[in-house]
C-alpha cells in the first residue's frame, strides 16, 4: 500500500509535463493505466517509463493549433502582445536606466543632467502607451504608437541617436518593437481581450525577462562572453518556458522574437564581433551588420506575400478544385 | 482525409480498436500481441496518440467506468477511424504486393 502511493505520487509528479486541460480530462485516467502497469512492489517509476511520460507531454504540448482555431489564437497571441509589448519595454528601459545609474562612477551629477532629457522623454512615452493599453484604448494606443515611430525616426531615438552612425542596437529595437505593436493592436481586437488573457503568472514572466534584458544592455561589452550571455540564456529560456505552456504561448513567443532578435543582435552578437574586430572600421563589418539587421525584415515581407498570395488562391478557387 | 501514412503505433491502436471499445490498458496489451510483442505501447505515447486521434475525429470516448476506485475510459473508432484505418490497410497491402512481386522476381520468397 506504502509502496503504492509513493508510485503514485512520482507518476503523478510526472503528469504535471502535461497541460492542464489534459490533465483535467485525463489525469486520472492515465493514473490508472499507469498503476495497473506496474509491477507488485514497484517504487519508482522506470526511466523509459519516465521519458515515455515527458516525451508524451511534450508532443501534446508542442501541437499545433487545429485549423479552424488557428487564425483566432493569433489574433489571441496578438491582442496579449499589444498589452505586453509596452510593458516589456517599460520595465526594461527602467531597469536600464537604473544599471546605468549604477554605473555612473560617484560624483558625476553632470553626466546624470546631460542623459536625463533624453532618458525622461523615453520615460515619459513609454508611461503614456501603457495608461493607454491599460485603459484598453486601442485605436488611441495604435495612433500614440505610430506617433512616436515617426518622432522617434525623425528626431528623437534614430536621428538624433549618438550612436546611430555606430550601430545603434537601441534604435533598432524601439523601431521594431513599435512596428510590431502598432501591427499587434490593428490586427487584433486589441488591449481589451489581451488583458482577459493574462495571469499574474504572465506578468511575472515579462517582468523577470524584461529586467533580465534591460540589465544586459549596461553589462559592459568586455564583459560579454559570460555576464552577457548568460543573461540572454535566462531571457531565452523564460521565452522557452511560455513556449511549452500553450499554442498560444507559442505565438505570443513568435512575435516576440521579432524585437529579442534586434536586442539580442544589438547587445551580443555585433558588439562581440566589433570586441574581436578591434574596431567596427573593418570592411565587411558594414555589409554584415546591414544583412543582420534586415534579414528578418525581408523574412517578414516574404512571409506575407505567401501569405497574400495564399489568401487570394483560396478566395478564387481553381475550377473544378475538390477541396 | 490525410494522404500521410500513419506511423506504427497509431495503426496499431486503430487496429487494437477495431476489434471493439477499448480503455488504455487494454489497448496497450492488445496492441503487445497484435505486433506479437515487437511494439512495447506505454501510457505517455498511448495517450498523444489518442489526443490527436480525438482531435481528428478517428476515435472518441465510448463510456466510462469507475474500477478498484479508478477511472477507466474506453475509446472507440469513429466512422472517420474505420475509414483511415481502412486507407491505411489498402496502401499497405498495395505496398506488400510490389514488394512481394520483386521479391518473386528476384529468386522466390523463401
Amino acid at each position: 500500500m506504502n509502496a503504492d502511493s509513493g508510485l503514485e505520487r512520482a507518476y503523478r509528479r510526472q503528469l504535471a509535463w502535461y497541460p492542464a486541460a489534459h490533465r483535467r480530462a485525463h489525469e486520472e485516467e492515465m493514473l490508472g493505466v499507469l498503476m495497473t502497469g506496474a509491477h507488485t512492489g514497484q517504487r519508482r517509476p522506470g526511466f523509459a517509463e519516465s521519458a515515455d511520460l515527458i516525451w508524451g507531454a511534450l508532443r501534446i504540448r508542442l501541437r499545433p493549433a487545429r485549423d479552424g482555431s488557428a487564425r483566432a489564437v493569433w489574433r489571441d497571441a496578438l491582442a496579449v502582445v499589444s498589452v505586453v509589448l509596452p510593458m516589456l519595454f517599460l520595465v526594461r528601459f527602467a531597469t536600464s536606466i537604473a544599471a546605468l545609474i549604477g554605473s555612473f562612477p560617484p560624483d558625476h551629477h553632470r553626466l546624470l543632467a546631460a542623459v536625463a532629457p533624453y532618458l525622461s522623454r523615453e520615460l515619459a512615452a513609454l508611461v503614456v502607451l501603457v495608461a493607454l493599453v491599460l485603459l484598453r484604448l486601442r485605436r488611441t494606443a495604435a495612433l500614440a504608437s505610430a506617433a512616436l515611430l515617426i518622432w522617434y525616426v525623425t528626431a528623437g531615438g534614430v536621428a538624433g541617436s549618438p550612436n546611430w552612425s555606430y550601430f545603434a542596437p537601441e534604435a533598432v529595437i524601439v523601431v521594431a518593437a513599435l512596428g510590431l505593436e502598432i501591427a499587434a493592436l490593428v490586427a487584433s481586437p486589441g488591449p481589451r481581450r489581451g488583458l482577459q488573457l493574462l495571469t499574474w503568472k504572465n506578468y511575472a514572466l515579462v517582468a523577470s525577462a524584461a529586467a533580465a534584458a534591460g540589465s544586459a544592455a549596461w553589462i559592459p561589452v568586455a564583459a560579454f562572453p559570460l555576464e552577457r550571455a548568460a543573461v540572454i540564456t535566462l531571457v531565452a529560456f523564460t521565452l522557452a518556458g511560455m513556449a511549452l505552456a500553450s499554442p498560444l504561448s507559442r505565438r505570443i513567443m513568435v512575435l516576440l522574437s521579432f524585437p529579442l532578435y534586434y536586442l539580442v543582435l544589438g547587445y551580443a552578437v555585433l558588439p562581440s564581433i566589433v570586441n574581436s574586430l578591434g574596431s567596427s572600421e573593418s570592411g565587411w563589418f558594414g555589409p554584415l551588420r546591414m544583412t543582420l539587421t534586415f534579414l528578418p525584415v525581408i523574412a517578414l515581407l516574404m512571409l506575407a506575400l505567401a501569405a497574400a498570395a495564399r489568401a487570394v488562391r483560396h478566395a478564387v478557387p481553381a475550377h473544378g478544385q475538390d477541396a | 482525409m490525410s494522404k500521410h501514412s500513419l506511423q506504427e503505433p497509431t495503426f496499431l491502436i486503430l487496429t487494437a480498436l477495431a476489434a471493439g471499445a477499448q480503455h488504455g490498458y487494454g489497448i496497450m496489451t492488445d496492441v503487445g500481441q497484435i505486433s506479437d510483442g515487437g511494439v512495447k505501447l506505454r501510457a505517455g505515447t498511448l495517450y498523444a496518440a489518442l489526443d490527436r486521434l480525438a482531435a481528428d475525429h478517428l476515435v472518441e470516448v465510448d463510456r466510462e467506468e469507475i474500477v478498484d476506485g479508478r477511472l477507466r475510459r474506453y475509446y472507440r473508432l469513429t466512422p472517420p477511424g474505420v475509414q483511415r484505418l481502412a486507407t491505411e490497410v489498402e496502401r499497405r497491402r498495395a505496398h506488400t504486393a510490389v514488394a512481394a512481386t520483386r521479391l518473386d522476381l528476384l529468386g522466390g520468397l523463401t
